[in-house]
């Protein structure tokens, strides 16, 4: 054991003391910080997550109320940016230059009426809220703060399709709305809060629309999409020439939405608790795969030096083949655990400092790993992940004699490999589902998985079941590598093509 | 085994259908100096992997201290490979103190041998440069001392002087001669036959895989003819009449001596004798030993081309 210490200490050392390495540690952070990641997302979705947005779905069999709904949405942001931009000019703008110098602009800002629908269509027609404040920009007080213009409340999104063709709508979008699946959206993961179901005989006044939701106390969506709703309807009868008194009667019956819980025994939706899980799980698991990849390249790429500068073999004059194997393995794991622990660190320090707005995601993640077992089982897994991959890795580097002929064999090694990458990120959607459970008992898959399954509350006999498959999966790749690792490695003038090394694996050459 | 640190029986190795050693049989006395002669693509390194425990053998036994190569007497070993590999960015001195550790020392003697090692081969100055900063001799010293930092009883050296000037040469030479005044037993392959003659105890020469002597100089001299080595302006054919004369060969091109074969106890006297019965002139009558190179052609035959003498 003091053995593997020393070569995976040293290794350590050369490679965490390396200009390359620190280059690749530090670029991450940097890129959090001016890459846009984060700004992009503060400004639309992290920002929004600790108020109340919602996502929603609309199925209209109608086939003409969609595009009512969208206007009314378009509407709506301008109309909560007009009134923060008011407010904002009122605090902060130059007001006797702003009314001598642009009357219009004041009249706008100072004077008018900020709910009329004159006022946003004013707004609308000079291009929106933002090139709206860049015309008061110049009349702003010095040292004037930053606008930030109001978040989206509601987004529409498509409908997931097992409930857009659901026979029982209300049943298929059950686990939607109670947050037990989650959706896609545009920055990731998230809970479907309502489905308005508009049936065809909405227009003529024979059925009424129905709001589908787990949380009947928050009104605010529902009441939000009666009105665009009742105007679409009133706009369609007046084209019918139907009579206005007609009209309102009309809309006073179909207008009216009935409101259905699929579920009323649960407590209603989780706001968006599930949402930080899934976004802080992937996130945290991409972390961790770009460190499972970067080090196990940099390991393979030091082994292949080693055995071109035939250091290779006075190593093997000192200690075993597999003493070696598990050294190389070890330095790649202090490499990965230096690398997650930095960019934890950096992206922790990065939000809380720059981006308060998503501090909810760290939280939930902190609360997520908050006990000791919780961190050392996702720790465990992590370091199965790696060691399995890495020891696949390392058995294909120790098959080449030049770093151009390892490129040749691992590139195709890394595609084998990536579905094993790819399966935990849509586990995160729903870490208890099926898919889940079945892939924590899967060889190569189990690791991978758990890191992902372990930021919720993956079951007792889940966690036991992955971590028996995971240690059975490494023993046996630890055998089957060690003796290709052993054969290849003094043969230093003969690189091998990546099918021979595959056969090798099965039926290594004799040394 | 007796006081023999190392035992070879019947030891075969074959890479695929090439088959590297064959059958190869000797020992190394403890405290002595053993040269593994012969000549590119012989077995030596094959050999010697086989003594390190880092390649298995095909068929046979190899024993060192008794016990099979492996972790049990690793650590009992120093070994210098032929292809040199250091890691170019750690100094001199870590480079040492790391293998010195990785055999089994710690920390504190790891650091005093390597210090006094450095300084002993004269490399104190630049110990605390990195190795691609030091000359190529220098950086061979430093691989020898990794070799021999944790005081191995059984020291494997291969092709030692391959890539070395004169110089440097000696002083490994030296270093070696040390170790071996020290009670450390020594295995060194070569085809630099000079050295060889001058270091070895014994001697073990392998052609094609197969061991084709194994013995002390002297045997070694006594396994070939003796050749009696003759310069005259006259004709000398007529010395295959002598008896105990086997053979008589004229000079080769560029050459001026004939070489007399006498067979096994034959006197050389007699072909001086039978000279002078002919009058002939002699301007060279040298009946010194064949050298340990004239042994090594004699027995590499055709495949000895690249031993150098």
């Amino acid at each position: 054991m003091r053995q593997v210490w020393l070569i995976a200490w040293r290794g350590f050392v050369q490679h965490a003391t390396s200009r390359a390495f620190l280059f690749g540690l530090l670029l991450l952070p940097v890129y959090m910080l001016i890459g846009g990641i984060l700004p992009t997302a503060s400004t639309s979705q992290l920002a929004a997550l600790g108020g109340p947005i919602r996502h929603f779905a609309v199925i209209d069999k109608t086939g003409v109320m969609i595009p009512a709904i969208d206007a009314a949405l378009d509407r709506d942001i301008t109309a909560r940016g007009l009134l923060s931009l008011t407010a904002y000019a009122e605090e902060n703008a130059d007001e006797d230059r702003l009314r001598k110098e642009n009357p219009d602009l004041a009249r706008l800002l100072l004077d008018g009426d900020i709910d009329s629908t004159r006022s946003i269509d004013e707004v609308e027609a000079k291009g929106g809220i933002i090139q709206t404040f860049v015309e008061l920009r110049p009349y702003l007080k010095p040292n004037a703060p930053q606008f930030h213009e109001p978040h989206r409340r509601f987004f529409r999104i498509e409908p997931p399709a097992d409930v857009a063709t659901a026979d029982n709508v209300v049943e298929a979008a059950s686990p939607y709305l109670k947050a037990e699946k989650l959706v896609g959206g545009d920055f990731g993961p998230v809970q479907l809060w309502a489905v308005l179901i508009i049936p065809k005989g909405f227009i003529d006044g024979s059925e009424g629309a129905e709001y589908l939701t787990d949380d009947t106390d928050r009104i605010g969506l529902r009441e939000f999409l009666r009105v665009p709703l009742d105007n679409e309807l009133k706009r369609i009868r007046a084209g019918a020439y139907v009579p206005k008194e007609a009209i309102e009667g009309v809309v006073g019956a179909a207008g009216t939405i009935k409101t259905t819980d699929p579920d009323p025994e649960t407590l209603g939706a989780l706001s968006n608790i599930k949402q930080f899980t899934v976004i802080s799980a992937i996130a945290v698991y991409l972390l961790l795969f770009m460190a499972v990849f970067m080090t196990a390249n940099m390991v393979v790429m030091a082994l292949v030096e080693e055995k071109s500068n035939r250091v290779a073999e006075l190593l093997l004059s000192c200690v075993r083949a597999e003493t070696l194997m598990a050294g190389k393995l070890f330095t790649g794991l202090l490499l990965a655990i230096l690398l997650v622990g930095v960019w934890m660190i950096s992206a922790v320090v990065s939000i809380d400092v720059l981006f308060p707005t998503a501090r909810i995601i760290v939280d939930t993640l902190i609360e997520n790993v908050s006990t000791m077992e919780k961190a050392a089982q996702i720790f465990i897994f992590f370091a199965l992940a790696y060691l399995t991959i890495a020891t696949f890795f390392l058995a294909a580097g120790s098959a080449a004699t030049s770093i151009t002929d390892a490129q040749a064999i691992v590139a195709p090694a890394t595609m084998i490999t990536l579905p094993i990458f790819m399966l935990p990120i849509a586990v995160a959607y729903d870490p208890a589902g099926l898919v889940a459970r079945v892939a924590s008992y899967l060889p190569f898959f189990a690791p991978f998985t758990m890191m992902v399954r372990s930021l919720s509350a993956p079951d007792g006999i889940d966690i036991l079941g992955a971590l028996v498959v995971s240690l059975l999966t490494l023993w046996w790749m630890v055998r089957l590598v060690a003796r290709v690792f052993r054969s290849n490695l003094l043969r230093p003038d003969s690189s091998i093509s990546f099918i021979a090394f595959l056969r090798d694996l099965w039926r290594p050459r004799q040394t | 085994m007796g006081d023999a640190v190392l035992e070879l029986s019947g030891v075969t190795k074959r890479h695929g259908d090439f088959l590297a050693v064959d059958r190869v049989t000797f020992t190394a006395p403890k405290g002595k100096i053993l040269g593994l002669l012969g000549p590119n693509g012989a077995g030596k390194t094959s050999t010697l992997r086989m003594i390190l425990g880092i390649t298995p053998p095909t068929d046979g036994k190899v024993e060192v201290f008794g016990r099979p190569p492996g972790r049990s007497v690793q650590r009992r070993i120093g070994y210098l490979p032929e292809e040199r590999g250091l890691y170019r960015r750690m100094t001199a001195f870590d480079t040492v103190v790391y293998f010195a550790k990785l055999k089994g020392l710690w920390g504190g003697k790891a650091r005093q041998r390597a210090h006094d090692l450095l300084e002993e081969l004269g490399l104190g100055h630049v110990k605390d440069r990195k190795i691609e900063a030091l000359s190529k001799g220098m950086a061979q010293k430093v691989q020898l001392i990794t070799a021999i930092a944790h005081e191995p009883e059984l020291v494997i050296l291969d092709e030692p002087f391959s890539g070395l000037d004169p110089i440097n040469q000696n002083e490994l030479e030296a270093a070696i001669r040390r170790l071996a005044d020290g009670g450390t037993t020594v295995l060194f392959s070569t085809h630099t036959m000079s050295h060889a003659e001058r270091l070895c105890d014994r001697f073990v020469i392998l052609v094609k895989g197969r061991k084709a002597f194994d013995g002390t100089l002297n045997e070694a001299r006594a396994a070939i003819p003796r050749t009696v080595k003759l310069e005259s302006p006259n004709d000398l054919s007529f010395l295959r009449g002598v008896k105990g004369v086997t053979n008589v060969v004229p000079p080769a091109e560029g050459s001026t001596h004939w070489d007399i074969i006498l067979a096994p106890g034959a006197d050389p006297q007699a072909v001086l004798a039978a000279c002078f019965e002919h009058n002939v002139k002699l301007t060279l009558f040298d009946t010194s030993p064949p050298t340990l190179h004239e042994v090594f052609v004699t027995l590499a035959g055709g495949d000895a081309g690249d031993a150098e003498p």
